[in-house]
């Protein structure tokens, strides 16, 4: 292995650890209360996702915009984002998410599902990429409970 | 029974906010999941629902770790007592929490009444969301 390659792999090894201790301090201290605050930060970085792959990838449709997603997911260490979808009439967005992020770094004692901060990102998408305010996103799988992948669906409160 | 509507579930939490402001002195009220997404909110103008829901999950969830670090057993409630009002936070079935705000004079014994009974219906209409 390249010294570049092997400085990167040690670098994204840290980031991940760190990530880590961030997670299990929040719960350990918050207890469930942790995941709100997870996805509150998400939500922004969400807003923020939708400006950076705008201006990154100036997708001109819907599907080049989901392609820019995915892409953006594996570049930023997200995860694999295999399956985005955007349903403009339902005011809803789909998303199907493999080996996220935060799954990693899932406790056991923690029942539920564990990707707060994705389920904040992509509400903060959906919301840019609708137009709509006020959504809410569900985790409706996740690998953790033995899912073959996380499931996220964005849609109005209630709806 | 046939399942509630979405917007029928939400008239009903909506119209128990509504109960709550009308009988008490409250100034606005919330009503969020423990993961911090907002259900329903009445009240104060310029507080930002999200803000409240996700603060609302996150004091309840801190007093349930104290709670139980210092074998105190469950929580009933969390009151905070501000320079400018008091705050009150209780679960609403296992899966949601109410957040009110009152001024500094409110009879806290009526609002705690309150706020129980109606965070009783709320986790029941919730169960049958």
């Amino acid at each position: 292995m390249q010294d570049g390659a092997i400085r990167a792999a040690r670098l994204e090894i840290q980031r991940r650890a760190e990530t880590g201790h961030l997670w299990e301090a929040l719960f350990t201290t918050l207890g469930r209360g942790a995941a709100a605050i997870l996805y509150q930060a998400g939500v922004r970085a969400g807003t923020d996702t939708f400006a950076f792959v705008q201006a990154t990838w100036k997708p001109r449709d819907d599907a080049e915009l989901v392609r820019a997603l995915g892409e953006y997911f594996r570049s930023a260490g997200l995860g694999d984002c295999r399956d985005l979808r955007i349903e403009r009439d339902a005011i809803r967005v789909r998303a199907v998410v493999r080996e996220a992020f935060e799954v990693s770094h899932h406790d056991e004692s923690r029942p539920g599902p564990s990707c707060h901060f994705l389920r904040g990102l992509l509400c903060g998408f959906a919301e840019r990429t609708l137009g709509a305010s006020n959504l809410v996103c569900e985790e409706t799988a996740c690998q953790t409970a033995g899912g073959e992948a996380c499931a996220f669906s964005a849609h109005p409160l209630l709806g | 029974m046939p399942q509630a509507s979405a917007v029928d579930i939400r008239h009903e939490l909506e119209a128990l906010l509504d109960g709550v402001i009308r009988s008490t002195e409250c100034h606005a009220i919330a009503i969020a999941r423990t993961d911090g997404l907002v259900v329903a909110h009445r009240g104060a103008s310029g507080l930002d629902p999200r803000i409240v829901a996700a603060v609302a999950a996150t004091i309840v969830g801190a007093a349930e770790v104290v709670a139980q670090q210092l074998g105190q057993g469950e929580i009933e409630e969390v009151t905070i007592r501000c320079t400018q009002g008091r705050i009150i936070a209780v679960n609403a079935g296992r899966e949601a929490v109410v957040i009110a705000l009152y001024g500094k004079s409110e009879n806290l014994g009526l609002a705690f009444l309150t706020l129980g009974r109606v965070a009783g219906e709320i986790g029941t209409l919730l169960d049958r969301a």
